[in-house]
């Protein structure tokens, strides 16, 4: 015989349609508990995150802090090599210090170092615990004057200048580095000539045989490796790294890139919006080509939506939220909506000196910069009434960003920094609608590098 | 009363009322679903519960509010499709089970099931095989056509239309049977064997 399921089977779904069973009392309990654990998770986790990323940060700003004042602290004001530094380290009557005495001008200190023959270095360690600085009549401050010379810059009284600075000008390539040796003792004498020695500070030593040899073999290496323009460091075998401080001006083009735009609608692209920040960040040059970046800053992101107009619902729908067209705006006319956000930056990054000629040089940088948002508004064109808001951008997020960057050289003091980039989220921000929005940035940070 | 939209909206923004009002609304139309899928009835809570959480975690993605009956119905089918998918009934049940039934139904087989109550048919529903009961009810209570189910199960429209017949003729053959035990039992009561 013939069935006719269909029929049957018509009636059975009638009938459970018609009898619903409904489900068990504790259930709903249930899913509100489970719904609760997940918002305590997913908070716990959020902090969590946040904790480990803080925590990174703020590891490694540590670790650039330690290196720079317990590693990179240890400048030695060496003019000789290794093995006259270990019996040359200048020992002032610290006993005098102790006893309060005035501590002697310049001059003074010469002519009682009397003839120290060992002389040839003072430590800055010793220098910052043994000297009290306050005390001497010019505070000599510890300075670099290019990646290859450390040197003392101090105040001398009772001269035109003022200013001493332990340097060997004028050595080019090819230069005998005997003659410069020698020449010292003569140079260090010259009253007219502010530049002295702080390590070589009795004019009347005489360099030793020996020790005008081995530091003419170390010349001799540094001449012909890397030379600098005007000067040289004799100790190269003694690590002196660079501190500076960089105060920028990032100028920017910010867009977003937005998954799944058709979810809110016909397609809406956000617009090339003009952003800006300023920030200040401290550069320590681990070597002569990497250096790390670490600083805070201040940015503002402009986010710039073109509205499109969706004629059926009478809303215009954007990645900011669904506002309600109640003023009956044409679709002919431009509506925008505008979010504009502020955020601490922390950044940090390492950079690589690619070439670097007379004043110039050139590197190309990376990094992470963790965003802090500090305030975010969103605004319309069109004086459009907010029906349902849309993204919402993190308390937090991170960047990275890759640049060039061009330095030139001012003076031994400061440099002109213009540096393009690129930034952008690490990841999407936003999970509204299923659209993700990770917003970016190209633009040129302009700058002026102060070294110490 | 709340229009989807309205309700979809407050749901969003973390009204618990709401979250309430939908759970009032659907769940024993889905927890009905649900037993008709699966026969254990912690299993059963289990997917129920599941696929209200799931709810009220995508329904910020549901793009047109009027779709959401159909869409609350898709996520309890989904959610028990693939509690058997999860823990892999379908293919051993399926492969070790010989298909029987009956060729020849008795003339009353209609009014036979108008005498079961829901409850009775959905436990004939569910004692099918996994697999029959998956094809069976996507056919008939979720309206899909065998290429949907073919799509949906990862099987072959063949294999979709020979389980839904061995399913009807199992059901028939179980729903006659317990006709035929309900029958002799009476008989018995009253003193007749």
């Amino acid at each position: 015989m013939s069935i006719n399921y269909n029929r049957i089977e018509d009636e059975m779904k009638d009938k459970i349609n018609e009898n619903l069973i409904s489900p068990p009392s504790h259930i709903w309990s249930n899913i509100k508990s489970v719904q609760l654990e997940k918002s305590i998770d997913k908070e716990a986790k959020r902090n969590k995150v946040f904790r480990k990323g803080s925590l990174f940060l703020f590891s490694l700003l540590f670790v650039s802090v330690l290196i720079n004042f317990v590693l990179l602290h240890k400048v030695y004001f060496t003019d000789g090599v290794e093995e006259l530094s270990t019996n040359s380290v200048v020992s002032y009557d610290k006993e005098k210090i102790s006893q309060n005495k005035p501590v002697a001008p310049i001059q003074q200190m010469e002519e009682e170092l009397g003839n120290e023959k060992s002389k040839i270095a003072i430590q800055n360690e010793w220098m910052k615990s043994d000297f009290d600085l306050s005390r001497l009549p010019s505070s000599p401050r510890i300075k670099k004057v290019n990646s290859n010379l450390a040197s003392v810059n101090f105040k001398r009284p009772n001269t035109a200048n003022n200013k001493g600075v332990v340097s060997f000008n004028n050595i080019n390539k090819g230069d005998k580095a005997a003659d410069k040796i020698k020449d010292l003792p003569s140079k260090l004498s010259s009253e007219s000539k502010d530049e002295i020695s702080f390590a070589k500070i009795d004019s009347s030593i005489k360099l030793q045989d020996s020790e005008i040899a081995i530091a003419e073999k170390e010349m001799d290496s540094l001449i012909n490796e890397t030379i600098p323009n005007d000067t040289v460091q004799l100790a190269k075998n003694k690590r002196v790294i660079e501190k500076h401080l960089l105060f920028n001006v990032d100028l920017a083009n910010s867009n977003a890139v937005v998954s799944n735009p058709n979810n809110i609608g016909l397609g809406n692209k956000l617009e090339n919006s003009f952003s800006y920040g300023v920030n200040s960040q401290l550069g320590f040059e681990l070597s002569n080509r990497f250096t790390l970046y670490a600083g805070l800053g201040v940015y503002k992101q402009t986010l710039k939506q073109h509205f499109e107009y969706d004629s059926t619902v009478l809303v215009y729908e954007s990645i900011f939220g669904r506002y309600n067209n109640l003023n009956g705006l044409n679709d002919d006319e431009e509506h925008h909506v505008v979010n504009n956000s502020y955020f601490l930056q922390i950044p940090l990054r390492l950079s690589y000196k690619l070439w670097e000629y007379n004043k110039f040089d050139l590197q190309v940088s990376g990094g992470v910069t963790m965003n802090f948002l500090l305030s975010s508004k969103t605004t319309n064109s069109s004086n459009l009434k907010l029906i349902e808001q849309g993204s919402k951008l993190p308390s937090y997020f991170f960047n990275y960003d890759v640049g060039l960057g061009a330095n030139y050289q001012l003076n031994n003091n400061y440099a002109l920094s213009i540096s393009p980039f690129f930034r952008k989220s690490l990841a999407p921000l936003s999970s509204y609608k299923s659209i993700a929005i990770s917003p970016y940035s190209v633009g040129c940070t302009i700058g002026i590098k102060k070294q110490f | 009363m709340d229009t989807n939209k309205s309700l979809i909206d407050r749901i969003v923004n973390g009204d618990n009322g709401a979250q309430e009002l939908l759970y009032k609304m659907f769940s024993a139309q889905m927890y009905t679903v649900c037993l008709r899928y699966i026969n254990d009835k912690e299993d059963a809570n289990d997917a129920f519960q599941n696929g209200f959480l799931k709810i009220f975690d995508k329904i910020k993605d549901l793009r047109n509010p009027d779709a959401l009956p159909g869409w609350i119905k898709s996520i309890f089918v989904n959610e028990c499709i693939n509690f058997y998918k999860k823990w892999q009934k379908i293919n051993s049940i399926y492969v070790n089970h010989k298909a029987e039934g009956i060729d020849n139904l008795p003339s009353n087989y209609s009014s036979i099931i108008d005498k079961l109550s829901a409850k009775e048919i959905i436990k004939h529903i569910n004692n099918l095989p996994p697999q029959y009961k998956l094809v069976f009810n996507l056919y008939v209570f979720e309206d899909l056509k065998h290429k949907e189910i073919a799509k949906k199960l990862e099987i072959s429209v063949g294999t979709s239309k020979s389980n839904l017949h061995d399913a009807r003729r199992i059901l028939s053959e179980k729903v006659t049977k317990m006709k035929e035990y309900k029958g002799l039992k009476l008989n018995i009561n009253k003193g007749q064997v």
